[in-house]
């Protein structure tokens, strides 16, 4: 719905249920709605509905298998939260860039007032 | 498959340890490469730093203040509910005296689902969807 992916993607992510359910699987994943709903205090029934909400938003996947519905998360979600440090590595880069370029500017013998 | 934890930098500068400490800690010249347009900071552990663009905010709490070697914040950009992430500095002399090698940790990134739901826990959520925009606002803006 909205142009800003990453902003869809947590979106869907403001249900703490759902963050938990996204938790569960960054760390064990992938999971069956059977274990899901040992972990998480709701229904394997609420586990699906909010899977679909997770799904429609492109974060994880349903596979079907056997009887067993398998859950897993999807990397491209994740990958916008890289983005996102990645974007905070860049601006690291441009701030120690200026931050050395005074340093080494600036004579040793001036560096200023120091706190009482 | 997780998010990563931590961004770090590494970098030599050709100055001495003390000058490169004094840069980093001493406000009036925390403004002249950060750059903000304030910058307030009291440098001791459970002191509060504060850090201020046209556009953004960023409020940060002093963890470990060790001169001239290391210094750690936790930082909460764009004024989120908590401070989030931690960024530790660590100066090291290099041989001739003369240079300092720069290394730069900016960590807690993998735990910030986890931060946002004890946040929503309290009582207190604003939702993923308004902790990302303020961060990225604050992103764009810097």
């Amino acid at each position: 719905m909205t142009p800003d992916p990453a902003g869809a993607v947590f979106a869907a992510l403001a249900d703490p249920t759902r963050r938990r359910v996204v938790h569960e699987l960054s760390k064990d994943g992938p999971l069956t709605a059977t274990e899901l709903a040992r972990r998480i205090p709701v229904s394997r029934q609420a586990i699906a509905k909010h899977f679909d909400a997770l799904e429609e938003a492109d974060l994880a996947t349903a596979t079907r298998v056997g009887r067993e519905t398998r859950y897993e998360l999807r990397t491209r979600a994740f990958a916008e939260a890289e983005a996102w440090m990645r974007a905070i590595g860049a601006m690291w880069d441009q701030r120690l860039a200026s931050f050395k370029e005074f340093v080494e500017s600036v004579p040793s013998g001036s560096t200023g007032r120091r706190k009482r | 498959m997780k998010i990563p934890d931590e961004v770090r930098r590494d970098l030599e500068i050709h100055a001495p340890r003390q000058r490169v400490w004094a840069a980093l800690t001493e406000p009036d010249q925390l403004l002249r490469w950060f750059p903000t347009k304030r910058a307030e900071i009291d440098l001791r552990p459970g002191g509060p730093l504060f850090l201020e663009w046209d556009e953004a905010v960023a409020e940060a709490v002093v963890d470990v203040v060790e001169p001239p070697g290391r210094f750690a914040f936790r930082w909460r950009p764009a004024g989120l509910g908590r401070p989030f992430t931690t960024v530790s500095i660590t100066l090291e002399e290099l041989a001739d005296g003369a240079s300092t090698r720069l290394r730069l940790v900016e960590s807690g990134f993998a735990s910030l689902p986890d931060q946002i739901e004890t946040q929503s826990q309290k009582g207190n959520d604003e939702g993923w969807a308004h902790e990302l925009q303020e961060l990225k606002e604050y992103l764009e803006a810097a």
